[in-house]
């Protein structure tokens, strides 16, 4: 696919609302590109001068041409169109650095002024205080990071089991050779048979990746029984706007390793509406199940 | 399953992470047992009026006995070894001499040569005092706990100043009476109130505690005793209520917060969270939902004795011990040298620079590691910057949530969704997943991993999933470890997925499955908590 060069024509992007150290290290990892094609990306500013007097944030050298800066409001109608945020497939609202320890409410209305322009659009909150985490249930916010939560959880993780943070890490990375998570959608072979079924099918034709779980959802929608499930198949890397809609609401059944006395559990019947969720060391292929 | 259940309740308690109350209740049960049964001997002894009484609690006794044998024996591994181990030998020699004293009549025993190899057979019943040893490790835990609640509660009520004031009231009422007796009974001669030896206890008693004379002494140099008696009682008695309402306060203005270490308690097998943060509460929170009150946590910081428990029960084992762990007395305080794990939690201003409090906490992690080189100390960093002096420290695990959160907002937005099922395996909850690695199981040692992932999926009650193989060593844990490792660039070649002895395997489970026992010296060092 050819890659636009100018911010005009970009879609399928990913925005960066308001600048702090992570903004290089984003950049860095979405271009890492080993395992999903990397994304364009546009950082929306507020403080021109905070972004001008931290170089040490900017991103690699290697995401020239694909990294845009754009200074405005990330709150502005205006200044969300001049970066394309109805075409764009993911936003990311950073903490605002000159909040400091406050910045979740603007982060929070960030999100919704994003949401009220492109519903479709997955927003990724970063909160700076864990426990403003139930607020967010109120918002049409898709995905919420907090640095306090992951360090509190690692911290005893690692505490009782010294070196399981490396697990994660390896999970965690987009690095070549490194294991990732899938959410997939129930191909239709697996359609209508219980995970118990589906799982030993897995585990019999040896393919490189492995079930841990999946999502239960109650969608009427057939997202994936359309000409969409194609779309998304063919073009692995990152979920159409739908998709990422469709996974927000879903993830409320997310059931991993599931039991065999539970509903949802081992014996649930999967609908072509559930997706699995698959360890793999790239995006998983079940042509060969 | 039975027989695995049978195993659990019946094994020595050993404080491990599947550990139940069931089993600890046996283990308290047979322990008295055990007391009562060996107590019986010399009871018989001294009281032969009873003698009945204390057979019948024998035949009582042994019919436990030899009923937890034949459990222990239908629960074990290998069921044609255990007569021969050390344990059901000394199982086997606890119950062979009443079983012998049963059957007595029919072995023809009561004959003259007999009645003395009946007296041996009585007294060797008291080998089941062996049967200690099996309980050593619990013994040993119940007697580090007693002995840290004894002191904690002796700090919290100051029994010590308590137990000073009862001792000189005790020496001030023996010391009256006899002087007042001596003095008027034995000197003067008189037949008053304190004519009588031990109705003059009484009457001081009276006086020291109520302050009432109604029982005066006959002679002045009596009347003079009881005046300093009546003095030193008023004051006695108004120490004590002093004491009693400065414990009273003492508490109140303590209560909602956690209990602090007191100085001359030695903490055992404890976990050390040094630095504060606001993340305190939910780290005991999910410390304990996995402990489960079977160790102590020790908070040090500045200001830990202000620590709110909210009335939650889980601060139940949470000590505070206020203080710079860069104090040397403090870090003596913090029994260092007998804890099993130490986090460091990267505190300071708000004010302050990331790397700072970096700086910070690398200095308090330096004098951790140099108190106790052995125990695992997880260590939380702010800064990236950082990273590149904690490679020095190799032994220690630092913790850059900053990392972590940068590839868990990349994954978010070209994996959408799985942050959360990081967040649940991250999670420890009792009813959330959560990564092991566990030994393999010996039926599965020369199985590949297919084999293996078939065999776990096909039992339900272990509630796990299969993800990987860890083949790092035991002094550095999940290091070496393939995660999905039929992939086919990346993972191991079909020979390697065959399972050794060595191999741990990934598995993600609700709790520690049932089939992976620790071994009681991983218990014991704390290795597994």
């Amino acid at each position: 696919m050819a890659r636009p060069h100018s911010l005009k024509n970009l879609t399928d992007h990913v925005v960066i609302c308001n600048c702090n150290a992570k903004v290089g290290k984003i950049a860095e990892e979405l271009y890492t590109g080993m395992v999903f094609e990397p994304p364009d990306v546009v950082l929306l500013i507020q403080d021109e001068e905070l972004w001008r007097s931290h170089p040490e944030w900017h991103p690699p050298a290697s995401a020239n041409g694909r990294f845009y800066t754009v200074t405005g409001c990330p709150t502005d109608k205006n200044d969300l169109k001049k970066v394309r945020i109805k075409h764009a497939r993911a936003a990311v609202i950073l903490a605002d650095p000159n909040h400091g320890e406050l910045a979740d409410a603007p982060s929070t209305l960030t999100a919704m002024a994003i949401e009220k322009q492109n519903p479709q659009v997955h927003t990724v909150i970063e909160l700076v205080a864990s426990g403003n985490r139930r607020f967010m249930k109120g918002t049409e916010v898709n995905e919420v990071i907090c640095m306090s939560e992951i360090s509190e959880k690692l911290l005893v993780q690692s505490c009782l089991t010294p070196g399981i943070k490396n697990i994660f890490e390896d999970l965690l990375t987009f690095r070549k050779g490194a294991s990732q998570l899938y959410t997939i959608p129930v191909p239709p072979p697996f359609a209508q048979l219980t995970y118990r079924q589906s799982a030993r099918k897995i585990i019999l034709a040896d393919p490189p990746f492995i079930l841990i779980g999946f999502v239960a959802t109650n969608h009427t929608n057939d997202t994936y029984e359309t000409g969409k499930e194609d779309e998304a198949r063919q073009r692995p890397s990152l979920p159409s706007h739908q998709d990422a809609g469709a996974l927000h609401s879903a993830f409320s059944q997310i059931v991993i390793n599931p039991k065999a006395n539970l509903n949802p559990g081992k014996d649930t019947v999967l609908s072509s509406q559930d997706r699995l969720v698959i360890i793999g060391h790239e995006q998983p292929d079940f042509q060969s199940v | 399953m039975l027989k695995s259940r049978l195993h659990e309740i019946i094994e020595p308690y050993q404080g491990g992470p599947r550990a139940t109350r069931i089993s600890l209740l046996t283990d308290i049960f047979i322990l008295i047992c055990i007391v009562i049964s060996c107590a019986l001997i010399p009871l018989g002894h001294y009281y032969p009026e009873y003698e009945t009484f204390f057979w019948r609690s024998e035949i009582v006794f042994t019919v436990i006995f030899i009923i937890e044998y034949l459990l222990r024996w239908y629960a074990a591994e290998k069921r044609w070894r255990y007569p021969f181990t050390f344990y059901a030998l000394i199982d086997l020699a606890a119950i062979l001499p009443a079983i012998l004293m049963l059957t007595a009549d029919f072995l023809m025993l009561r004959t003259l040569r007999g009645v003395r190899l009946l007296r041996l057979l009585r007294l060797l019943r008291l080998i089941r005092l062996l049967k200690f040893f099996r309980y050593g490790f619990l013994i040993y835990r119940s007697f580090v706990s007693a002995r840290i609640w004894i002191s904690y509660v002796t700090e919290q009520y100051r029994l010590t100043d308590l137990k000073k004031l009862f001792i000189i009231s005790m020496l001030i009422w023996i010391a009256g009476a006899n002087a007042l007796w001596f003095t008027e009974a034995v000197i003067l001669e008189q037949k008053g109130p304190y004519g009588n030896y031990w109705r003059s206890y009484w009457h001081i008693l009276i006086v020291l505690v109520s302050g009432i004379e109604d029982k005066e002494p006959q002679s002045l140099p009596g009347r003079i005793l009881v005046t300093g008696l009546l003095i030193a009682g008023i004051c006695i008695v108004g120490m004590i209520t002093a004491e009693i309402v400065s414990v009273l306060v003492h508490r109140i203005n303590r209560s909602g917060r956690v209990a602090i270490k007191p100085s001359r308690t030695k903490l055992e097998r404890h976990i050390v969270i040094i630095g504060h943060s606001r993340q305190l509460h939910n780290i005991i929170v999910q410390l304990m939902a996995v402990l489960k009150d079977r160790h102590y946590i020790l908070l040090v910081h500045r200001q830990a004795d202000e620590t709110r428990t909210g009335g939650s029960g889980i601060y139940k084992k949470v000590m505070a011990l206020p203080g710079n762990i860069l104090d040397p007395a403090i870090l003596d305080q913090a029994d260092l040298d007998k804890a099993l794990r130490v986090i460091l939690l990267s505190s300071g201003r708000v004010s302050d620079r990331p790397v700072d409090r970096d700086n910070y906490t690398l200095m308090k992690t330096l004098a951790a590691y140099c108190r106790n080189r052995s125990i695992p100390i997880v260590a939380e960093i702010r800064d990236l910057k950082s990273q590149k002096y904690t490679q020095a420290l190799e032994e220690v695990e630092f913790m850059a949530a900053f990392d972590f959160g940068v590839r868990l907002i990349s994954q978010a937005v070209l994996n959408p969704g799985v942050t959360q099922i990081f967040y649940e395996l991250m999670t420890l909850t009792g009813d959330s997943n959560e990564f092991y690695t566990l030994p393999v199981p010996d039926e599965l040692i020369g199985m590949t991993f297919k084999q293996a992932q078939l065999f776990f999926f096909d039992q339900d009650k272990l509630e796990l999933t299969l993800i990987g193989i860890d083949r790092s060593t035991e002094r550095q844990p999940n290091t070496v470890f393939f995660i999905n490792p039929a992939g086919m660039k990346n993972g191991l070649s079909q020979p390697d997925l065959i399972l050794q002895k060595r191999d741990n395997l990934v598995v993600i489970a609700y709790i520690r499955p049932s089939f992976a026992k620790p071994k009681k010296e991983d218990l014991w060092q704390g290795r597994i908590l």
